[in-house]
């Protein structure tokens, strides 16, 4: 039976907007509290060996401490790194090695941010991406126990990419060479520098390519899910230019850019597209998932590219439903054989 | 609000200049060239910086013994000749040559740091019921992890909050209280979270970053200034070298290891400052490197005044008259 990894961001949730916003605090012992859910569901439903990504505040281990004698049979420990810097490559490193052991599922505590970090060198394992953070379009708010259950349907009883959805993203390319993606949107913002990284104001932002866009979300994609949304596997993204609040030329949307944060913004263009689409604006920082990262060199040709084969994320209803299917949760259940997932993009 | 160019500038100036007045402090202590102790901030001097650069004149800054204050001071603009003379105990420094690192600028309202760690918690909330009163006024507060097991901590962050004073309580957490871990001191890594208990709005940022820290702090001030009450701003910072100069370096009972500590100079705040403000085209190496300069010539005037300046040696009235009996 594949192992089951979970990655926890203990920065997550804890950012800016808690002051320029109204956005919770996600706290160390809730996210303590969740793991401790994930390992019970693991350990009941039968998953014999877990792995947690350590982190300089030991986190894992302070869950695996709280969830003590409690568990029967699951084998649970932390993963060994060398250093942990409290960084982003510390969650990228761990996806890594979950990777190269071959992993069966990976459960991901954080916002649009850490997944993004984790889809990036997690390869074919699937994700079940968890809200801890602040504007989660990727990840979705889902109840420890259960996504614990569906991680334990992935790897004992489905097979190959049953209870799977293939999630797309976007590649940032200059002068045809990809330097960077993201799970949900990447957007130009009309700043310098990159700071606290976080982006709340509407006002900033110029230019907008999203992978998603549905009026459920919080951040910058709930622009285009409060204008145009797309209808999940429709294979094109959205593509906005935004102008100033006082043009009459705009479209004017309402839409949540933080929690508590409605904000009125101006969209001059906006279109789909399903290759490759150029970037316009001539400088500025390009922000990814939310996050303010790289400024534009203006002597690059600049293009966001969508692809449809991004990070493979498990449907939990329906993984828990095939679990029902196949009586994981009966005394009675007999494992099915695991297949080797089908790589999608061969 | 995101940083203007020229505010990065500013902010990597102060930063350049809070390393080298650091590394000049212990150049000195080491030759026997100051009073006192020396708790040196190499690798951590951004939080301080980013914190204080864009205060207004009239709020108040209280910051704590880390690198005495130097990032703050460097933010502030206040007069390093004469703090270091105050370390030299000469008639110049900033308090006649009396305080060592228990130094204060009172004309441009900063307070500097006692003995006993954590014992600024009350007097801030004082100060934060005359801002209040006056208006248009705040506190900024910086302590250490270590100092929030102090039980002042938690009825300054009582009564702030329930009064709304605007008062942002700044923590510099570098996850090492002397010789102890926080994991030894708290049952949780987060500072702030003891925030949440009195509904104080708190965030946790990366301290070796100036350009996040600078643009929280003035989020925080702004809350404060608009009369919404306190808050916890939580920079994660790290601790390069041992709690003070002369003092063995131990997490616990042993050493910290070498390899460990070279890691940790990767997130040095100066060479990510260097990279991004390269980066994102806000100077040039050539502008870098005049930086540097100046930041070499600011030092050795500052010495220069000091050690020029005679000792002091102060009357018994003299020093009689600066003491206060309630």
């Amino acid at each position: 039976m594949k192992s089951v990894g979970i990655i926890v961001n203990p920065a997550a949730g804890k950012d800016l907007r808690r002051l320029v916003a109204f956005g919770s605090t996600s706290t160390h012992s809730e996210k303590i509290n969740a793991v401790v859910r994930i390992l019970r569901a693991l350990d009941a439903l039968g998953v014999e060996r877990a792995r947690i990504a350590p982190d300089p505040t030991n986190l894992g281990q302070r869950a695996i401490e709280a969830a003590g004698d409690d568990l029967n049979g699951l084998d649970v420990a932390c993963l060994e790194l060398p250093w942990l810097l409290g960084s982003r490559s510390d969650t990228e490193r761990a996806a890594s090695l979950m990777r190269e052991q071959d992993f069966g599922c990976l459960l991901v505590l954080g916002g649009d941010g850490t997944s993004r970090a984790v889809a990036s060198h997690c390869g074919e394992i699937p994700l079940i991406p968890l809200s801890t953070g602040t504007n989660n379009a990727f990840p979705r708010m889902l109840e420890g126990t259960l996504a614990g259950m569906a991680a334990a349907c992935v790897v004992r009883a489905l097979a190959g990419d049953e209870g799977l959805l293939r999630a797309p993203m976007l590649r940032l390319l200059a002068d045809g060479e990809e330097v960077s993606h993201a799970l949900v949107d990447i957007s130009v913002i009309d700043t310098l520098d990159s700071g606290a990284l976080a982006v709340w104001e509407g006002d900033s932002v110029r230019e907008l390519f999203l992978a998603q866009a549905r009026p459920d979300s919080i951040g910058l994609s709930a622009i285009g899910g409060c204008l145009a949304p797309l209808a999940p596997g429709c294979g094109r993204g959205l593509h906005l230019q935004l102008g100033a609040v006082d043009d009459p030329a705009c479209t004017h949307v309402t839409a949540p850019m933080a929690p508590g944060l409605v904000a009125r913004i101006a969209v001059r263009d906006h279109a789909h597209f399903d290759g490759r689409a150029s970037v316009a604006s001539p400088r500025g920082v390009f922000a990814f998932d939310g996050e303010r990262e790289l400024a534009i060199d203006e002597k690059r040709h600049w293009e966001v590219a969508f692809d449809p084969q991004g990070p493979r994320v498990v449907d939990v209803q329906r993984a828990l439903s095939l679990g029902v299917e196949r009586g994981l949760f009966r005394d009675d259940f007999s494992p099915v054989a695991q297949h080797q997932p089908r790589n999608f993009r061969e | 609000m995101a940083l203007g160019k020229e505010q990065m500038k500013l902010l990597y100036r102060n930063l350049v200049r809070a390393d080298h007045f650091d590394k000049m402090m212990m150049n000195r202590i080491m030759q026997g060239k100051l009073i006192g102790f020396y708790h040196p901030g190499d690798g951590a001097m951004a939080a301080g910086v980013g914190a204080s650069t864009f205060l207004g004149d009239n709020d108040i800054l209280n910051p704590h013994h880390r690198a005495h204050g130097l990032g703050y001071a460097a933010g502030r603009g206040v007069d390093v000749g004469r703090y270091l003379a105050e370390h030299t105990g000469k008639v110049d420094g900033c308090c006649g040559g009396r305080s060592s690192f228990h130094w204060s600028f009172p004309e441009k309202k900063m307070y500097g740091a006692s003995g006993f760690i954590g014992w600024h918690f009350c007097p801030v909330v004082g100060w934060g019921w005359a801002c209040k009163r006056k208006g248009n006024q705040m506190v900024l507060m910086a302590s250490g992890d270590g100092s929030y097991g102090q039980g002042g901590a938690h009825e300054a962050m009582l009564f702030a909050m329930n009064w709304k004073l605007p008062i942002v309580f700044f923590c510099e957490n570098n996850g090492m209280a002397i010789h102890s871990t926080i994991s030894d001191m708290h049952p949780m890594p987060d500072i702030s979270s003891l925030a949440q208990g009195y509904g104080m709005p708190a965030v946790v940022i990366d301290g070796q970053d100036v350009f996040a820290v600078a643009e929280t702090v003035i989020a925080a001030r702004e809350h404060a200034l608009a009369g919404k009450g306190p808050t916890f701003v939580e920079a994660k910072t790290l601790r390069l070298r041992e709690h003070d100069v002369g003092t063995p370096d131990l997490a616990r009972a042993e050493p910290r290891e070498a390899a460990y500590l070279e890691e940790l100079k990767k997130r040095d705040p100066v060479v990510l400052a260097t990279t991004r403000v390269l980066a994102e085209k806000v100077l040039t190496r050539k502008q870098i490197d005049k930086i540097y300069q100046e930041a070499k010539e600011e030092v050795a005037a500052i010495e220069k005044f000091a050690d020029e300046s005679p000792v002091a040696q102060p009357s018994i009235e003299e020093l009689l008259a600066g003491v206060y009996v309630a």
